[in-house]
């Protein structure tokens, strides 16, 4: 629907007439422009866009940089705003893009919003409390609280979750025009008594594919994963993180990241995928165990255009 | 307990509580800087302000001033607008004109508490309106052009992610 | 009247804009009040704060410069609401630009004023202007509180640069206007008052404590303008470095004049008394941050550049015992980091070579009384360890210099030399010992008794060859235990366990052994008479003896000769007695440590002799015939014949026997009689002397004993070690060796090295072939 990202242009403020008081006398009183701003402060992303629909003073007011620089100075105390425009703060503010956009990261809700590429062995399970590891870290945020995890088991087990953009306008927008970095981590952990493999693997594709298993299969299994590995699509960007524990040396829980500023900008969808065995070919469930992924685009690395910055420099210098 | 005299715009005079009259960070201020004398009798004029609303401003700040005060460098808490306690939500069961002059007195009086309530009070009655309704709820004249209405919903719509 | 501009009642709705010019003439006025220091009304400051009010909330006008971009000129359409710095502004730059034209020309006025002044003059106008102008723009920024809370606000919080509340503005102003021109001077003027205080003079403080709080005041930070607290750039650099300089230079001079005129001691007072005026100059009117930069300086300045005259003043003051002095010495030079190493070498020395004078001083007394030896000892420590707890606060490298010395010392001195031993110490401090703990008329108050044994553990501390000290410590209190001469079983057990304290439990259990075994022979006797009554037999004599457990007692048998018959019936009653209640254990008689008393019949008066066995053996021939020959008494006591010899000498000198032949000259021949003449005042006679060989003999077996032993540990040691190493460097054999034994005794390397061979021999380890100086362990 509507222009693409990259034609879409934004709406500039809009001339008032001069000594014009609307949307500024309410009930007959005069109300200055700063106590509306501050009276915004307290509301939502989305009713400060429904305010901008209200007169042109509100519009102006409503997506002024000004007012998003103050909320985001309030809420984010102590860090200071970036001269970025209004768009970019609300986008912050609305949506988990700049956050987390893995949901049932722990299993809490099962296997949904995963897709299961492959169960080998015993298949993939959800442990209420990690069995034969530690517990979760505590106070991490990655994992919203919860306790469980998926487990994996002897043969390879592999799932994904898909970041769909086609829906997300002001995100592609930015994309394109400050190309924010790309951030993907999640926790993982072997069982005290048999070592395990673990990978995660972010995809970016143009267009929608499975991805496949693409751990390094040991050759006693190899035949199994044989018919299952596909071509990578040659337009897709791929970028991954395999970890091999040692028996006798799991247990504790450790933390993957990634982070690209290289993926290509005009993506349309993320693979979030992650992967794991064994190293002992055991019944049960034996292999890796994963909790707390995250998939969000950076805040901190968008930085002002030289566009944003070009600034009203009056002579106050002397 | 040392006492000053405020006078309202039109005229009438509140003798109270310096300890009160210092919730107004611009009382406070000008008192600092200028030193209380004890035997002042002259009542500080507040031109911005009418004695019905000085009323409810000291009333407000009679009530609230044993509050602790705000914790300075704690800005990085969200921002809530359901937390108004019963006290100022019966206080401020007034009508919009009130609500509105009570806003202008705290901003005047630079009054950081009571500002924030009021103006929290009037989020709360623009929370989840449409346009069309916050146009009525505060008599705003829709000032756009058919054609501009329609750029700035289209603006809305595309930002919004569903 | 003010209230001549009517002010629109907030209730009116149709606030239009308010045009600057419209506030601004008695807005101007009122802030020209404020800064003319007139007097200013509640009133009329509400009303001067309302002017701004009014001002700032008024509607924002569209042709406001950097506002409004509007959707149809061309003008604005680089500048959409999300991109450039658009978007709502509020009002407020107009006021702001004509409060920094106000402030900026008063203060130019104000600096035509000062520009020419001087000392003390400028310094007068500049922090006079200075109060008043910071209290001026305190009030002014009071009256623009609304400016400074919405538009300022918004423009630091949109990056603007430059723009600051009224109250900084008005700071940087005058740090553009005011300080910059007159810094120099004023800065001058304040460095020469501080000289003048120092020389003596009262000066005026706050000039200074003004000045100094204008450029505490004016450090921003701009490029922070939401900081808190001024920074301490302006101060630094405008005065606290000029001033280190200054007081460099100052006391550079200072000192070195000084130091020509006056002794090192006065020299430290003044130095003390200086460093103590800065860090009161820094409290009264200087930024306490200088503090730690003024000491630094002042430190280097009156004590590192002159420490090398201070180390050469530290000897003379320890010849001179002069406490305070060297008190003074030490806190002063304890400010410099690494400054007291030469003053702990120089108290070492110091004192070591007093401990060695003091003992020489003793001269050949002290070789022989032990008690002379320890005083002397102690009363170099007590001396020294007092300075170092009074003087130099027991600062932990003095104590340690203190200790090295004392060690030193100690273990080498004139005594130990002439003796050609180190083990001379050891051996004098368990005389000592021996000396409190064994009973005589002079024995001490309990409690002195304890000080006194403290006092041996200061010394035994030292001590280097502290087996030598177990060795002759345990024969002198084995013989206290069997001679009963103890003076007290407390002071004995009290100093065991300091000794326990000191060395360890192995150290002592050998002594706590010996204390056992005269528990349990007492009761032993106890049992043998309670046997001897319930038998019916009696010995015809008193009869004691004491079981002690071999090994653990420093004695040894000597050798056998023929028991009296009047005394074999109790041996061999006992050693019946004995064997029938521990079966297995054999009693060897230690006849040389035996004694006893016999009862004369045959002289004037009845006497009591207390004698030794060989002794009772000879005399009881007596009983017999009235002379023997001495091969005659050979042949009936069996006792070997230079032993006999001896034994007769002693009895000759008591005169309880005669001989023809001179009492050197005896010969198998000579013949001994009993003198029936006997006569002595006492009728308890002891005749029991120690003999002159078996004291000789005594103290060369002690000697050679721990010559044995000490190779016997050193073995020990390095089997220990190599069970562990397996292969093992020379030098690092010997150094583990040393180490593991350090607390007994220094091992000398040519002992260590002879023990290596002797494991060699014994097949214990082997050098490893190819290898050179390295040793391999077999199991």
């Amino acid at each position: 629907m509507g222009p693409t990202s990259s034609t879409f242009k934004f709406l500039k403020e809009f001339d008032l007439e001069e000594n014009s008081l609307n949307g500024l006398q309410i009930k007959n009183v005069y109300i200055p422009e700063e106590i509306i701003s501050n009276i915004f402060t307290y509301l939502s992303p989305s009713d400060i866009l429904n305010c901008s629909s209200v007169c042109k003073r509100w519009f102006n007011i409503a997506k002024s940089n000004a007012l998003w620089h103050t909320i985001y100075n309030e809420k984010e105390y102590p860090k200071k705003a970036k001269h970025l425009p209004w768009y970019v703060f609300y986008l912050y503010f609305a949506t988990d893009n700049f956050k987390n956009l893995i949901e049932n990261g722990n299993g809490q809700d099962g296997f949904k919003n995963w897709t299961i590429v492959y169960n080998g062995g015993d298949k993939f399970r959800v442990e209420k409390i990690p069995v034969g590891s530690d517990p979760l870290p505590e106070g991490i945020p990655d994992f919203r609280g919860k306790q469980s995890c998926f487990a994996t088991s002897f043969e390879i087990s592999s799932k994904y979750q898909v970041v769909d953009l086609k829906e997300k306008n002001l995100l592609k927008y930015i994309i394109r025009k400050y190309k924010p970095a790309l951030y993907a981590s999640e926790w993982f952990a072997g069982r005290f008594d048999c070592g395990c493999f673990y990978k995660l693997n972010i995809l970016c594709n143009k267009n929608h594919i499975q991805p496949s298993p693409t751990m390094i299969p040991d050759p006693v299994r190899a035949y199994i994963l044989a018919a299952s590995i596909e071509k990578p699509d040659p337009a897709s960007y791929s970028l991954s993180v395999e970890k091999k524990i040692e028996q006798w040396a799991g247990r504790a829980w450790e933390k993957v990241e990634i982070l690209s500023k290289d993926y290509p900008e005009d993506i349309a969808n993320i693979y979030f995928c992650h992967e794991g065995r064994d190293t002992m070919f055991w019944s049960g469930h034996y292999g890796s165990k994963m909790a707390g992924g995250v998939l969000r685009f950076d805040f901190d690395s968008i930085l002002p255009t030289d566009d944003d910055v070009s600034d009203n420099e009056d002579d106050l210098s002397n | 307990m040392p006492r000053i005299k405020l006078q309202s715009s039109d005229n009438e005079i509140f003798d109270i509580e310096v300890e009160i009259a210092k919730c107004s960070v611009t009382i406070k201020t000008m008192l600092e800087d200028l030193g209380m004398d004890d035997e002042e009798e002259e009542a500080v004029p507040l031109p911005n302000v009418n004695s019905a609303i000085l009323r409810k401003v000291l009333q407000w700040a009679t009530f609230h001033k044993d509050d602790p005060p705000p914790p300075e460098d704690d800005e990085n808490k969200e921002k809530r607008t359901d937390d108004i306690s019963s006290w100022d939500a019966d206080f401020l069961k007034v009508d919009q004109g009130t609500l509105f002059e009570l806003i202008l007195a705290a901003n005047y009086l630079d009054i950081k508490g009571l500002l924030d309530v009021t103006c929290k009070t009037v989020a709360n009655m623009i929370k989840g309106k449409a346009p069309e309704e916050i146009r009525k709820t505060f008599n705003i004249k829709n000032d756009f052009t058919a054609s501009e209405e329609d750029q700035v919903r289209k603006e809305n719509e595309w930002c919004e992610e569903k | 009247m003010s209230h001549k501009n009517s002010i629109n009642s907030m209730s009116n709705p149709l606030k239009s804009a308010i045009d600057l010019d419209h506030v601004w003439g008695d807005l101007n006025n009122g802030i020209k009040q404020v800064y003319n220091r007139e007097n200013m009304s509640k009133k009329r400051y509400i009303e001067l704060y309302t002017h701004v009010y009014n001002y700032c909330t008024s509607v924002h006008q569209q042709q406001n410069n950097g506002r409004g971009a509007s959707n149809s000129t061309t003008k604005t359409k680089k500048n959409p609401v999300g991109g450039g710095g658009g978007g709502a502004q509020l009002v407020g730059m107009e006021l702001y630009k004509r409060l920094k034209e106000f402030l900026k020309g008063y203060l130019i006025k104000l600096l035509d004023d000062g520009i020419h002044r001087m000392d003390e003059d400028v310094l007068k106008f500049y922090t006079v202007q200075w109060e008043d102008y910071q209290f001026c723009s305190k009030v002014l920024d009071g009256v623009c509180a609304y400016l400074n809370r919405h538009w300022v606000k918004r423009e630091c919080e949109e990056g603007r640069k430059y723009v600051y509340e009224i109250y900084q503005l008005a700071l940087v102003t005058w740090r553009d206007h005011l300080f910059k021109q007159l810094n120099k001077a004023v800065t001058n003027a304040v460095l020469k008052l501080i000289e003048k205080e120092r020389n003596g003079e009262t000066i005026n403080t706050r000039l200074v404590s003004g000045v100094i709080n204008c450029y505490v005041e004016l450090g921003l930070n701009e490029e922070e303008p939401g900081a808190k607290g001024p920074n301490l750039n302006v101060y630094r650099e405008s005065f606290e470095n000029v001033f280190i300089e200054d007081t460099e230079r100052f006391y550079t001079r200072e000192s070195s004049a000084f130091l020509i005129e006056n002794p090192v001691t006065e020299y430290m007072k003044r130095a003390e008394q200086r460093l103590t005026e800065e860090q009161r100059r820094v409290q009264v009117y200087l930024h306490e941050t200088t503090s730690a930069r003024l000491a630094d300086c002042c430190e280097r300045v009156l004590i590192q550049k002159h420490l090398e005259l201070l180390h050469s003043e530290f000897k003379q003051l320890l010849d001179g015992d002069k406490n305070e002095d060297l008190g003074r010495m030490y806190s002063l030079v304890a400010r410099i980091s690494d400054g007291l190493g030469e003053l702990r070498g120089l108290l070492e020395q110091h004192i070591a070579a007093q401990g060695l004078a003091a003992i020489e001083k003793c001269g050949e007394t002290a070789h022989n009384d032990p008690k002379i030896y320890v005083n002397t000892i102690l009363e170099v420590h007590k001396k020294y360890n007092a300075l170092v707890l009074v003087a130099f606060g027991n600062d932990s490298g003095f104590v340690a210099a203190l200790d090295k010395a004392c060690g030193r010392f100690i273990n080498t001195n004139a005594v130990t030399k002439s003796a050609n031993s180190s083990s001379r110490s050891p051996e004098l401090l368990a005389k000592y010992c021996d000396v409190l703990l064994k009973k005589s008329n002079k024995n001490t108050e309990e409690a002195e008794l304890e000080d006194t044994l403290n006092q041996v553990m200061v010394v035994f501390k030292y001590i280097e060859d502290k087996d030598v000290f177990q060795k002759f410590y345990s024969k002198m209190l084995a013989k206290r235990l069997v001679q009963h001469m103890s003076a007290s079983d407390d002071a004995e057990a009290s100093m065991i366990s300091k000794l326990k304290q000191a060395c360890g439990f192995e150290y002592t259990s050998k002594l706590q052994r010996m204390f056992q075994d005269i528990g349990v022979s007492k009761d032993l006797n106890e049992q043998f008479r309670n046997h001897m009554i319930n038998s019916n037999e009696s010995l015809g004599i008193d009869f004691s003896i004491q079981v002690l457990s071999s090994g653990s007692w420093p004695f040894q048998q000597s050798f056998t000769f023929g028991l009296p018959s009047e005394l074999e019936r109790s041996v061999s009653r006992f050693t019946n007695f004995y064997s029938s209640q521990h079966s297995g254990r054999k009693l060897n008689w230690l006849y040389n440590m035996s004694k006893g008393e016999l009862n004369t019949n045959c002289f004037k008066n009845r006497y009591t002799l207390q004698a030794s066995t060989f002794q009772m053996a000879v005399l009881l021939q007596f009983n017999v015939a009235d002379s023997w020959t001495l091969g005659q008494l050979e042949e009936n006591t069996q006792i070997k014949q230079d032993f006999l010899v001896q034994v007769i000498q002693i009895l000759l000198k008591a005169k309880l026997l005669t001989c023809e032949d001179e009492e050197n000259d005896i010969t198998p021949l000579s013949m001994v009689s009993l003198n029936l003449g006997f006569k002595n005042k006492k009728l308890r006679v002891n005749i029991n002397i120690p003999m002159k060989t078996e004291l000789k003999m005594e103290q060369e077996t002690t000697h050679k004993h721990i010559e044995e032993d000490r190779k016997l540990l050193i073995q020990a040691a390095i089997v220990r070690i190599m069970k562990t190493r397996k292969v093992h460097q020379h030098q690092q054999l010997v150094a583990e060796v040393l180490n593991q034994l350090s607390s007994r005794f220094k091992p000398r390397v040519q002992i260590i090295k002879k023990c290596i061979d002797i494991l060699i021999e014994k097949e214990y380890l082997e050098r490893t072939e190819g290898q050179k100086d390295e040793y391999k362990y077999l199991a």
